[in-house]
């Protein structure tokens, strides 16, 4: 049907009756900023298997612990160093969760373990049911992750914004600060902090924290002054917006995604920090466990009792990765710019 | 330049005097002297130690005498040993942990760049995928968990590597491999998007109008000017090098400073824990402020501004 | 006459996520030796992706031509292997960017960046190249080339810059130069400076040029002959007269009216209503035809055809149809009163 072939009729040389807004009409839906990055983020597949990832770890740590009958300290030496045996998956070998350890005794028999006891992830040497501390570690890990993070956002916001915002000569006396603690390596500092304070959940939180507020302040301080001169901030100040209204409604809904996405490393940071501490025997002490301190006592006895560090090394590097696809996908849909 | 290099020289030593002044203060705050512990000295000989060892000084005069010894380079004697000093049982460690670090920042930076390149050029390909999915793990998952899994499933099940100890070539490749796992991924990831950025700008297309082939502008634009900005990234790589030394040293039985150092803190051996502490505030500022410095006089757009100001 | 390039109903397309962006849709086009040519358009109206089709340098996996042909001295470029649009680019065929401040490699000296053209195509040697480039920097007027050809990109200013650009565009005596906005980067008083250099350089070289832009100004200055590009398509040929003062097409009414004159009484600047189209679903008639204030029904549904004004003026409009009403160019339209 070429056109030139069919007769074109006169009454098609009327004009047009446009919309007088057709022109202008936008044609593709609006999306508000978050709704756009949260369509973005969900269509990163890794990104949201790792969420998923982390929401199934927090919430098994929590009941995970009250299936079983023990509790965290729990001895019993009758039955130590148990290898993992986990009902219905006991006959399948090579799972190697049916009881028996890598000399092919099968432990439960030859301690006479009553049949109806089943330790899931095994025993450690003091015969503590290790599923019990793996998941009461993992509670303990995150708990202190997450009390990091939150105490930097807080301190590193506060400190961050505060500088930027007011700028000039408070700007000047907070950075010189900032810059004589950047030079100090947070190892050192980290490591100092706990021979002092003896090692526990508030003294490793506040050694991980005071080195670690600053990385968000120094991105809260840039992003701020950054936004701090452009022109809807100026003309906001024009019409004579109050610093407050400033503050909430321009400087911190913008400054939002670059803190989200720093928060979201700053935990997988602080996971690894208190495993590195227990490593190194400066962690949490016994009887309390977190994952690091169970992966360093399991790696102890790693040729014997393999068991004893695989699951929670198993879980620490699930949580480390998904923490760290969350992280990218949060950065890719947040702010693209910030990819690096 | 000269007068910036002179700051951050000045400022250098500015952080380690602060470093020093916390660290002796937060030592005398622990309680006791390090001989309380030991139940077999009487009175007499524990007092006797803590006059050798200038303990019983007051506070103030200790500490000038520190620093008085630190200026000369001195870090005191530890209390394992009679009458070793700080100094050597740092220089005794050094040789295993330097030459493992060293060994896993070449291996894991050549590694990187390649991964890097390759999935670069290869832009959401399998190749690609597969680069992103081993940096992400390897970003994430700790260079002593990582060594850990090594050493029983290489070492021990398999046997085809010596499990720990420190007596010959075959001894260094695990150790070095972990401790590289983690700047293989920094690099490669860092690599890519490097390359994916100036890939797309507009003088590669200007080199492409040119008629240069595709490969010669990718080696000679490309990769080079994506290299530079790697320099950036080395100083937290070695920072990330020594804290996994320490570990990694201490799994595989190496006899380095990171091993020494966490058996220090594990016996209370202050002027060994201070000492360390000290030389790897040292150390790392020092490779701070040197990456800092070689970035300056590699990329042109800041030698000259430099020069100029 | 034979003509240096031709272009022949050439489609290009775009994949992504959203789907098929036709950006380039049936373009036909020619340029004879030494002439100059503009492409004129707003953004998005696949001016700059149909020169780097020409030069074949689309994004690799996403950009492609779909359909047409590119022929330059007889030979159809859209079928040309890699390596046989190396030999063509740089030099037969060169480019001008828009922006100089990113068009050079800031890690490489200037003089090393116009040598790789020279070495590669000439097969110069060094101290030949080197010697060659020095001229290059003379000839676009930059002082002291013997010394400034050692030094890198972010010690020029924008307009030295783009003047390097060039001279690295010309070091190999192109038959053709296309200058994507040359001068959309540069402060006005450079853009003459620029411009006023590539005149000189075309009249001493012969070199015939592609002028990419959307400032009629630019055009004014440079071009013979004068495409108006929308939504992907050509919708008015001429000579620089005929489309300055003989209009037809509503568009290039439109941008006319747009261009801010000295000598007019009107205060206010006449902006064209609208955004253009959405290039992923094209309309079926006439693209401008949703923006027109003399759009006909016709125009919604038929494509209409390029109509000879003159030998050398086309435009594809259905005013220009006998059937249509006859409607002349608004007053603002009109470029130094009525001739």
């Amino acid at each position: 049907m070429s056109m030139s072939e069919r007769k074109l009729t006169p009454d098609l040389f009327r004009p047009a009756n446009l919309g007088t807004g057709k022109g202008e009409e936008i044609t593709k839906p609006s999306l508000s900023f978050w709704q756009d990055a949260f369509r973005r983020l969900k269509k990163n597949r890794a990104a949201m298997l790792g969420l998923f990832a982390i929401v199934f770890i927090i919430v098994f740590s929590l009941i995970a612990p009250s299936l079983s009958k023990y509790g965290m300290d729990d001895q019993e030496l009758m039955r130590a160093n148990l290898p993992p045996k986990i009902p219905g998956l006991e006959k399948i070998g090579f799972l190697g969760v049916d009881g028996v350890d890598i000399r092919g005794v099968d432990q439960y028999e030859m301690k006479n373990v009553p049949a109806e006891d089943k330790f899931w992830f095994g025993t450690d040497p003091l015969g503590r049911d290790q599923w019990v501390r793996v998941w009461k570690g993992t509670q303990i890990s995150l708990y202190i992750a997450f009390l990091a993070a939150t105490i930097d956002l807080i301190v590193g916001v506060a400190y961050g914004g505060v500088s930027a915002f007011y700028g000039g000569r408070v700007d000047d006396v907070m950075q010189r600060v900032v810059e004589v603690l950047v030079g100090i390596p947070n190892l050192v500092v980290i490591i100092l902090f706990i021979i002092i304070l003896d090692p526990g959940i508030l003294s490793i939180t506040l050694a991980l924290v005071i080195t670690g507020w600053i990385g968000m302040s120094r991105i809260v301080r840039a992003q701020i002054l950054s936004l701090k001169n452009r022109e809807f901030v100026l003309a906001s100040k024009t019409l004579g917006s109050t610093n407050g209204r400033l503050i909430t409604k321009h400087l911190l809904p913008n400054t939002l995604g670059a803190i989200i996405v720093t928060s979201t490393f700053t935990i997988p940071g602080a996971i690894f920090f208190e495993a590195f501490l227990s490593f190194i025997g400066l962690g949490i002490q016994p009887p309390t466990a977190s994952l690091g301190a169970l992966i360093a006592d399991g790696f102890r006895s790693l040729r014997i009792y393999p068991h004893l560090a695989i699951y929670p090394a198993s879980i620490m590097c699930i949580l480390m990765i998904s923490f760290n696809l969350l992280g990218d996908g949060l950065r890719d849909a947040l702010d693209p710019k910030m990819r690096k | 330049m000269l007068r910036y290099i002179t700051k951050r020289v000045f400022a250098m030593f500015l952080t380690l005097l602060i470093i020093a002044t916390i660290t002796f203060f937060l030592m005398k705050l622990l309680p006791g002297s390090p001989f309380n512990n030991q139940e077999k000295l009487t009175e007499s000989q524990r007092y006797a130690l803590n006059e050798k060892y200038g303990l019983n000084d007051p506070v103030p005069v200790q500490y000038i005498n520190y620093l008085g010894k630190l200026a000369q380079g001195d870090l005191g004697y530890t209390f394992q040993f009679d009458g070793r000093t700080v100094n050597s049982m740092i220089a005794n460690g050094m040789g295993p942990s330097a030459t493992v670090g060293f060994e896993a920042l070449v291996f894991g930076t050549l590694v990187g760049l390649i991964l890097g390149i390759a999935a670069a050029l290869k832009h959401n390909s399998f190749i690609d995928y597969g680069a992103m999915v081993m940096a992400v793990f390897g970003i994430a998952i700790p260079s002593f968990v990582f060594a850990g899994l090594l050493q029983y499933y290489v070492g021990v099940k398999l046997g085809w590597l010596p499990v720990a100890f420190w007596n010959g070539p075959e001894y260094h490749i695990m150790p070095a491999f972990s401790l590289s796992v983690g700047v293989i991924a920094t690099v490669a990831r860092f690599m890519r998007t490097e390359m994916l950025e100036i890939l797309g700008t507009d003088y590669i297309l200007m080199a492409r109008s040119k008629g240069i082939s595709k490969q010669a502008v990718i080696i000679k634009h490309c990769v080079r000017n994506s290299m530079i900005p790697i320099i950036t990234i080395l100083g937290p790589m070695a920072i990330g090098l020594i804290t996994g030394s320490l570990v990694i040293e201490n799994i595989f039985a190496i006899p380095g400073i990171g091993e020494q150092f966490v058996k220090s803190i594990n016996l209370n051996d202050y002027p060994v824990i201070m000492g360390t502490t000290l030389f790897y505030s040292f150390l790392i500022i020092v490779i701070i402020l040197v990456v800092d410095i070689l970035y300056g006089i590699i990329d042109p757009r800041i030698r000259v501004a430099g020069g100029k100001s | 006459m034979e003509k240096l390039l031709e272009l022949d109903n050439l489609h290009v397309s775009f994949q992504t996520y959203g789907g098929e962006v036709k950006a380039v849709r049936g373009v036909s086009l020619s340029l004879d030796k030494g002439e100059s040519l503009a492409i004129v358009g707003e953004s998005g109206s696949g001016k700059s992706v149909t020169s780097k089709a020409v030069m074949r340098l689309l994004p690799n996996k996403i950009g492609s031509i779909k359909e047409g042909a590119i022929r330059f001295q007889g030979k159809d470029l859209a079928k040309a292997t890699e390596r046989e649009m190396e030999k063509i680019r740089g030099a037969e065929i060169s480019m001008i960017f828009q922006d100089p401040m990113t068009s050079l490699n800031p890690t490489m000296t200037i003089g090393k960046q116009i040598m790789e053209g020279l070495r590669k195509h000439q097969n110069m040697s060094k101290s030949e190249a080197k010697e060659r480039s020095i001229n290059l920097l003379k000839l676009v007027g930059i002082p002291n080339p013997e010394l400034r050809v050692d030094e890198y990109p972010h010690q020029f200013s924008g307009g030295m810059r783009q003047r390097v650009v060039i001279a690295i565009a010309l070091a190999c005596n192109p038959k053709v130069l296309i200058a994507d906005e040359p001068t959309t980067a540069l402060d006005v008083t450079i853009q003459a400076q620029i411009l006023d250099l590539m005149r000189d350089l075309q009249d001493k070289t012969g070199t015939a040029i592609i002028l990419i832009t959307h400032d009629l100004g630019v055009v004014a200055n440079l071009a013979q002959r004068v495409a108006v590009m929308y939504g992907g398509m050509i919708v008015e040929t001429g000579t620089v007269d005929e489309i300055f003062y003989k209009p037809k097409h509503p568009y290039t009414w439109g941008l006319l009216a747009s261009m801010p004159k000295l000598n007019s009484d009107s205060k206010e600047l006449l902006a064209i209503p609208g955004t253009p189209p959405d290039l992923m679903n094209p309309p079926k008639g006439c693209p401008f035809a949703a923006r027109c204030p003399y759009a006909m029904e016709v125009c919604l549904e038929h494509m209409p055809e390029a109509t000879n004004v003159s030998s050398s003026h086309k435009a594809a409009c259905w005013l220009l149809d006998e059937r249509a009403p006859k409607v002349e160019p608004p007053e603002a339209a009109v470029v130094g009163g009525a001739r």
